[in-house]
């Protein structure tokens, strides 16, 4: 299944480099003209709702559930692509927008023992950073020749590293000892919805404000170890998740060459 | 990533455990209770070793299997012997408990966990031991001396941080003048800073004689030993000598024999000093059972608050019995639990006599000879009581080891000397190969399972010196954790006595000669006779003193080994440095102690035999 996916990523970017190629080769067309955008703004970046549990060796359970509320973040990005005009007072654009997530923390609470009543509690926590490079297709209306509300949409593939985890507990005394866990990137397919409006302000410039969310996809921690001294011992499983979502406030500035 | 291995748990349990992740609800809890039982070493000695105990308790609901402790230094391991210790692997059923030893030889600040792959539950405190200094422990050797005028002085050299040197006061507070006596002190022991040499003074009869310290040995005072201080039916110029000294936490013992003013016989005694002062709990008022003509205790042992008093008596039908006397109440009420009323070996006949006594934690055993009906063989003798319980012989004709190399009948068998630690139970002496030969071998027997099962780890003429020839003898032991040291003499193929030292560091697994004719230090300027008479081990250190000649002058010598049996070295020899300044041509050690220990004194004394 795991596989499915990445193979299907990997084509979502060979068909996107493919579709760029197509929009550049499109630009002999004297009505079509390049652009190139820098965006960026406020990100509530949060993960999809999880509560995960593992069995380890001898029936020792493992029970993860994260906190699923929105941190603070924020991104940068930029765009290349084609400007037409496929009807009066439409613009329309297509291109490749590459985009930077500022890291945030995933946290959440870890359950470890073989029984309820003889578990220790654990809260946990790591860092998720992502990565995305999409194709691009917006469309553009103009009012007042400067006003140009718009609605986009992007599909591709994100790089989402999972790094640094930590688990504590308040607990003494005897403690079950919970896995400490590897960091790991994972290619993910990743989409965009956006609603905003650019405004011209010269005669090729236009800069504007939107809002976007993004999917940026599946993410995973890497192999998962008991470590107690120089004793380790692996568990069979990792800590991941189906989803990293983006709420994103942006002003982008547009050039038009 | 396994997916199989996701949401396998029941719907219900699920839900429960969801419940539990409600923040501020979390269980504090853990699948096994690791927790200290009793308190836990802090220090260790060099070269030794301490032990520290957890209770191990599962906490689930079903049985837990296959756990190994992990997370330990190399300086820990686990002790899987005795009730209730916890194996390795650890197994246990649903909320059942066991004691988890840990043998420590060395620092560790660390915790540990026990482990089954991925399922690990930590100790609920880390061990935090560091290795001890050993400098402020006072070696002591004690025995007798002459000086040019041929006036014989009790003995008594203190090594302190490497310096020898021979306190005064041993001399100087002698209730009786030496010119005019022969003090000897035989035993001596020690328990933290209290300390006891005890032996006779032969003025005007032999006396017993008690020298007391309670500064580990620096000053000595003599409680016993001038007129109103002996018991009151003492008949001062017969005959009285303590052989054998044992002190424990706040209580010292000396036994012995004296012959009292109204029956003229020879008694086994005891004095004791308990709270700043001293008793006779057993004189010539309570003889054994059917006591007739003589008696007398050969050796004392002490640990906590029992002590063991063993040697011989005999009834009217003149048939000498094994006697041992006990207080297992520090010492407030004393009681025969071996004498002619209670079970004796299957052949026995006659001359039954313990000479070894040794106690340490739950087992006391003593050690010695009987001879059968022929009244011509001999056998070793082991009696053992285990948690307080009945005396039981463990090796007699009957039972215990077959001698892997000599068939019955023995000859002048027994056992002169044991010794305990928390490892390993040893007894040691001698054996004739036969009533036709006159070879004499040493003989050592060992019990590593707290007196389970005996075995013989010294007796085949391949476990004597490689250079034996004849008459060798153990004549004293000691133990400190896992080692110990059997000391003594035999004779080598060059007819020369040699002293000897026969040693385990790894809890009797092998047996080595850490001195002897081939191995470790030799003695300077040795011509003849030498032996060793007493052995001591205390944290980790061991010492043995004797004697030797030098042409025809009799030294006294001491060897010592501060790391654990790596190494020995002389303290003391025919080197004047090392002897009384006023030191003539004749003085032996027989006793020896250690103090200054921050822990419990368990030190085993030997009997001398003039």
């Amino acid at each position: 299944m795991f596989f499915l996916k990445e193979n299907y990523v990997k084509s979502l970017l060979f068909f996107t480099c493919l579709y760029s190629s197509a929009i550049f080769s499109a630009s002999s067309n004297n009505n079509v003209r390049p652009v190139v955008s820098l965006l960026g703004g406020y990100a509530s970046m949060s993960v999809g709702h999880s509560d995960q549990s593992y069995v380890g060796t001898d029936d020792d359970i493992f029970t993860y559930q994260n906190d699923n509320q929105g941190k603070d973040s924020g991104f940068v990005g930029t765009f290349i692509g084609l400007e037409w005009v496929p009807a009066t007072n439409f613009f329309m654009e297509a291109g490749v927008e590459y985009d930077y997530f500022g890291s945030f923390t995933v946290n959440g609470s870890n359950l470890v023992g073989v029984e309820r009543a003889t578990s220790t509690p654990y809260d946990y926590d790591f860092q998720l950073q992502s990565q995305q490079v999409i194709a691009v297709f917006k469309l553009l209306y103009s009012v007042h020749h400067i006003f140009h509300p718009y609605a986009s949409v992007g599909l591709g593939a994100a790089f989402n590293r999972a790094s640094d985890y930590s688990a504590t507990t308040s607990q003494t005394g005897s403690i079950n000892i919970t896995p400490t866990f590897e960091s790991n990137t994972e290619t993910a397919f990743s989409y965009n919805l956006s609603l905003g409006f650019d405004m011209d302000v010269a005669s090729n410039v236009r800069v504007g404000l939107a809002y976007r969310f993004s999917n940026l996809g599946h993410y995973s921690l890497d192999d998962g170890t008991v470590t107690y001294h120089n004793y380790q011992s692996s568990v069979p499983f990792t800590l991941s998740g189906s989803n990293i979502y983006a709420n994103q406030f942006l002003v982008d500035i547009n050039f038009l060459i | 990533m396994n997916a199989k291995l996701r949401f396998r748990l029941l719907p219900i349990y699920r839900g429960l455990l969801l419940l539990a992740l409600v923040p501020n609800c979390y269980p504090l809890s853990q699948n096994f209770l690791i927790e200290p039982n009793g308190s836990l070493p802090t220090s260790v000695p060099p070269g030794g070793s301490v032990t520290a105990n957890f209770t191990v308790t599962n906490l689930t609901h079903s049985a837990r299997n296959g756990y190994e402790v992990q997370g330990l230094p190399g300086t820990v391991t686990q002790v899987t012997s005795g009730g209730g210790a916890c194996g390795d692997p650890i197994n246990l059923s649903a909320l059942a408990s066991c004691n988890l030893e840990l043998s420590i030889t060395g620092a560790v600040h660390s915790g540990f966990a026990i482990c089954k792959g991925s399922s690990c539950t930590t100790s609920s405190v880390p061990l935090s031991v560091t290795v001890e200094n050993n400098s402020n422990f006072s070696y002591l050797a004690s025995g007798t001396y002459n000086d040019s005028d041929l006036a014989f002085f009790p003995l008594l050299v203190q090594n302190k941080n490497g310096t020898v040197t021979y306190p005064s006061t041993i001399i100087t507070n002698l209730p009786t003048n030496p010119t005019y006596s022969m003090p000897y002190l035989f035993a001596t022991s020690c328990n933290a800073n209290i300390c006891i040499s005890v032996g006779d003074d032969n003025s005007n009869g032999i006396n017993p004689l008690v020298a007391f310290s309670g500064t580990g040995g620096d000053t000595w005072t003599y409680p016993i030993g001038g007129v109103g201080s002996w018991p009151t039916d003492f008949n001062p110029g017969s005959a009285g000598i303590f052989s054998a000294a044992s002190c424990t936490t706040n209580l010292c013992i000396a036994g012995g024999t004296y012959t009292d003013l109204n029956t003229a016989f020879p008694h086994p005694f005891i004095a004791q000093y308990k709270s700043g002062s001293w008793t006779y709990p057993i004189t010539a008022q309570n003889p054994p059972p059917n006591f007739d003509i003589f008696g007398r205790f050969n050796n004392v042992s002490c640990m906590d608050s029992t002590c063991i008093a063993v040697g011989t008596y005999q009834n009217i039908s003149s048939i000498a019995f094994p006697l041992i006397a006990e207080t297992t109440d520090g010492g407030t009420t004393w009681n025969y639990v071996v004498d002619n009323t209670t079970t004796l070996p299957s052949n026995y006949a006659n001359h039954g006599e313990f000479f070894g006594a040794s106690c340490f934690d739950t087992i006391c055993i003593a050690g010695g000879t009987y001879e059968d009906q022929s009244f011509a063989a001999s056998f070793p003798l082991l009696a053992q009581s285990i948690s307080g319980g009945p005396w039981t012989y463990v090796i007699d004709d009957a039972t215990g080891p077959a001698f892997p190399a000599i068939p019955d009948p023995f000859s002048l068998t027994r056992f002169n000397t044991t010794s305990c630690s928390a490892s390993i139970c040893i007894a040691a002496g001698t054996y004739f190969y036969d009533l036709t030969t006159t070879t004499q071998y040493a003989l050592l027997a060992q019990s590593t399972n707290t007196g389970s099962l005996w075995t013989y780890a010294i007796s085949t003429t391949a476990q004597q010196p490689s250079d034996f020839s004849q008459n060798a003898q153990f004549t004293s032991s000691g133990c400190t954790d896992n080692f110990c040291v059997a000391v003594g003499f035999y004779t080598n193929i060059d007819s020369n006595q040699l002293p000897m030292i026969a040693q385990t560091t790894d809890g009797g697994s092998t047996w080595s000669y850490a001195i002897d004719g081939t191995h470790g230090p030799q003695l300077p300027d040795y011509t003849s006779s030498a032996q060793f008479n007493t052995a001591s081990c205390l944290n980790g250190f061991c010492m043995a003193a004797g004697s030797y000649m030098v042409g025809q002058a009799t030294y006294p010598m001491y060897a010592q080994s501060n790391n654990g049996g790596s190494q020995w070295t002389y303290i003391v020899t025919d080197n004047a440095l090392t002897l009384p300044s006023n030191f003539n041509n004749f003085g032996v050690f027989s006793g020896s102690g250690i103090s200054g220990s921050s822990l419990m004194n368990k030190i085993k004394k030997a009997l001398f035999k003039k």
